[in-house]
């Protein structure tokens, strides 16, 4: 799919007729630039009212209304209607289709009215014949877009703001975004619905039982269960907004140390500051990394090296009771040696010498197979394999004991470094009066974010403690159920209930696994591509965990999610976002249908702004961006200017509130507002 | 013959149950391998403790190869149970080798607890904020190994 032209007549703020025409092939980017409140969304709603008819976008709330018809339009028009519309041109496997879609509204003294009003869609075929007769019913259209980009799927194309804004987050809200957008590409909303409604029918009818009932026992387990359930929910939500307290305070303290930076002596100290840190994280890292190889020696050795006096008096046992077996020699050596008439272990030819095939044919026929043979095969192979190894395992475990003193050691010793370092930004940040303020604020935030971490991991705990002593109150309570003469039909009803939901759950599960693996690694590849180079080798993985959360892993396979900046943050969101794009797409080397990206670039920093903007060209057909005045400044001007890729740049002025203009403006004219 | 590839269920003790919960969410130290670990500390210093009330369950046949030998090993070295690997198949053996072992991990973990957590251990659980236990119990198997018998 390719938008060609969009123009808009009356809508939204945008007064009169206006237009802006798409860039496509080599030179793909279009940019429309406007500082907040000029009408930057007012393109995306037109967007979505031309393709889908839509009112609200994502953002909105539905329950509000939104005016689609110009104030301005309406007030001049004094009680009678004023028709606002959106002319969409686009092409699609070679066919152009012209979509226009009419909004009426009037104005009655302050009360606004708003009607649809009809939609028309011409199509011209591959062969550039034009109909001239529209299409004019609504459902007609409506399958005909949704054959190009289905309505389900176009938010993977179309995203504002708010998605990106959320994606970066590290609550809830991201889990169901992420799981929404597996069904939404799946088509497997029906399941989950079915899986939401087999929920609700098994509480419903497990109500309808206790209540029939009357049974003490019960009713009492039930209101353990349901109790802790009210707990885990209470301390889930206590856990979400502690996150979110999390993100704003790292987002302070990130803003904190920008600001001090600006003094020169406090930006050197906090470069070394940083440059340290980077060594504590790597230090730490490998510390984890040997402490998971000393748990598995433990695991693996620390019984043998226990028990190593006791082996040897095992083995010899053992070795004893296999001398005493009637299978000492395997059936299947003897077979071989009576088949080929040569002994397979000796070599002697049989034929020649009948006396040794006579031995060999006894041997066969007193062939008795011990039961303990392989047992006893077992356990001394164990042994053996243990005894061998001792010294090894007793050498590697020192020597992990020393490495492990070692790491430490070096903890400490950069642990006193940054103490060092922080004393001196304080020392620095005292002698001037406006930063001794913001060093005492950092202290703070940095001591809160410390107790948020600590809160948070506690609260993690008692979750999982919490959620292990339902579930075996609800075994406990089934085990009453069942013991229940008297209910055993409702009893059969609720496993029936409960296996069913079961199976959906698997046969979504299965779906879904198979769909975030795909997602992990498109996210992955499109992650490496966009992030600054020198973060490149830091992050290995961008992982969608099984409960639908975007995990970011670190080099050495350690979860960092919760270490990584606000900026790269907000391109670990593009990168699901565009992946999820690239997915819905289809098989394609690229996607096919325009990325159209609302305030995409927050809080990303500079270098990786760069990286963004020279790579998500190549990944998609059209890149249309909705820029304000922070996000593009002369800097990022430049560097769009150097793809060779930028083929069209708007600016919307307001003439007045109410008014805005959307003006072209010549690839060499410079555009930021900002240095 | 190999019986714990069976199904038995071994049991930890109530009193323990947090030292096993603790260090197999916190330290993906299993169940088994904790069980193992124990069961030959206490088999090594002889020490044998009734489990007073049941804790966790997990089944025999989670134990690896490696631990079944080293399970094996335990029963035909025990001087009461004596060397006698026929009787493996008698169902009344294995209803008193399982009982001995559990009694030997609960020997094994008050050995632990006495030697390894020391402070650590309140009685009832082991502390949290603490994150080095799986060190430690290397640690002192490693010098354990290392002391020359007498």
């Amino acid at each position: 799919m390719k938008l060609k032209k969009i123009a808009v007549n009356n809508f939204r703020q945008f007064y009169g007729q206006q237009e802006i025409i798409f860039a496509s092939g080599e030179q793909n980017i279009t940019i429309i630039f406007g500082e907040n409140g000029k009408g930057k969304t007012g393109i995306f709603r037109a967007l979505m009212f031309g393709l889908y008819g839509s009112t609200h976008i994502e953002q909105d709330n539905p329950k509000e209304k939104i005016h689609l018809v110009n104030f301005i339009a309406l007030e001049e028009a004094k009680n009678l209607p004023v028709e606002a519309e959106v002319q969409l041109q686009f092409e699609s496997k070679g066919k152009t289709y012209q979509l226009n879609r009419r909004i009426m509204g009037i104005k009655t003294g302050e009360i606004i009215k708003e009607r649809m009003s009809e939609v028309e869609l011409y199509i011209t075929d591959e062969n550039g014949n034009f109909s001239p007769d529209s299409i004019t019913d609504e459902d007609e259209i409506y399958r005909i877009i949704n054959d190009i980009l289905h309505a389900s799927i176009k938010d993977f194309f179309l995203f504002d703001a708010e998605k990106i804004e959320t994606l970066t987050k590290t609550d809830k809200s991201v889990k169901e975004e992420v799981k929404n957008g597996i069904v939404k590409l799946l088509h497997i909303d029906k399941l989950e619905e079915a899986i939401k409604l087999l929920n609700k029918l098994h509480a419903t009818e497990k109500r309808r039982l206790l209540q029939d009932s009357q049974n003490l026992d019960l009713n009492q387990k039930q209101n353990e269960i349901e109790a802790l359930a009210n707990e885990i929910t209470d301390l889930e939500e206590k856990v979400s907004l502690k996150e979110s307290n999390m993100l704003a305070c790292s987002t302070e303290i990130e803003e904190i140390e920008t600001k001090l930076a600006e003094n020169e002596d406090v930006r050197k100290i906090q470069d070394k500051y940083r440059e340290t840190k980077e060594r504590k994280t790597y230090e730490q890292r490998l510390l984890k990394a040997k402490k998971d190889e000393m748990k598995n020696l433990l695991v693996a050795n620390g019984p043998n090296l226990i028990l190593k006096d006791t082996y040897h008096s095992v083995k010899n046992y053992l070795d004893q009771v296999l001398v005493d077996q009637q299978d000492l020699i395997p059936i299947e050596v003897i077979e071989k040696s009576l088949n080929e008439l040569v002994c397979a272990c000796c070599g002697t030819n049989l034929e020649e010498n009948p006396k040794h095939k006579k031995q060999v044919e006894f041997l066969k026929e007193n062939f008795k197979r011990s039961n303990l043979t392989p047992l006893v095969s077992l356990v001394t192979s164990s042994i053996h394999d243990a005894q061998i190894s001792e010294e090894d395992q007793m050498r590697s475990i020192n020597k992990s004991l020393k490495e492990f003193r070692e790491i430490k050691n070096n903890i400490a010793a950069i642990d006193r470094q940054l103490d060092d370092f922080q004393a001196d930004i304080e020392n620095k940040a005292q002698e001037q009066e406006n930063l001794s303020h913001l060093e005492s604020t950092l202290k703070n935030k940095k001591n809160e974010l410390d107790e948020f971490r600590v809160d948070i991991s506690k609260m993690k705990d008692q979750i999982i403690e919490k959620e292990n002593n339902r579930k075996a109150k609800e075994k406990e309570f089934n085990r009453l159920l069942r013991q229940n003469e008297s209910l055993k039909v409702d009893a059969k009803v609720l496993e029936y209930i409960e296996g069913l939901k079961e199976q959906f759950e698997r046969v979504f599960v299965e779906y879904s696994d198979n769909m975030r693996l795909r997602l992990t690694e498109e996210a992955t590849s499109i992650f490496k591509l966009l992030i600054d180079s020198k973060d490149k080798e830091l992050i290995s993985k961008i992982d969608i965990n099984e409960k639908y959360e975007i995990e970011i892993i670190g080099w050495d396979q350690v979860n960092i999610t919760q270490d990584i900046s606000q900026g790269q943050r907000q391109v670990v969101a593009l990168s699901f976002i565009t992946s999820l794009a690239k997915v819905a797409a289809g098989d394609y080397t690229d996607i096919s249908f325009p990325l159209f990206m609302d305030t995409p670039f927050g809080r990303i920093s500079g270098t990786n702004r760069d990286q963004l903007i020279q790579n998500i060209p190549r990944l998609s057909s059209q890149w249309i961006l909705l820029l304000t005045d922070t996000e593009l400044s002369k800097t990022e001007e430049m560097e769009f200017k150097a793809t060779g890729k930028l083929g069209k740049w708007y600016r919307l002025d307001q003439i007045k509130t109410g008014h805005s203009e959307i003006v072209e403006l010549d690839l060499n004219e410079t555009i930021a507002t900002r240095g | 013959m190999d019986f714990l590839m069976d199904q038995i269920l071994f049991y930890t003790s109530e009193k323990y149950e947090e030292v096993y919960i603790h260090l197999n969410t916190k330290f993906d130290v299993k169940y088994q391998d904790l069980f193992s670990i124990c069961a030959s500390i206490g088999f090594k210093n002889n020490r044998r403790s009734p489990i007073e009330t049941r804790g966790r369950e997990f089944r025999s046949n989670y134990f690896n190869t490696s631990q079944r030998a080293t399970i094996y090993s335990i029963l035909l070295g025990d001087p009461e149970l004596g060397k006698n690997i026929e009787q493996f198949d008698d169902n009344e053996f294995r209803r008193q080798a399982r009982k001995r072992l559990e009694e030997y991990a609960e020997g094994g973990m008050e050995i632990l607890i006495s030697e390894v957590f020391g402070n650590r251990w309140d009685g009832n659980k082991l502390d949290p904020n603490y994150s080095e236990y799986e060190i430690d119990i290397l640690g002192y198997i490693y010098s354990d190994a290392q002391a020359i018998p007498f």
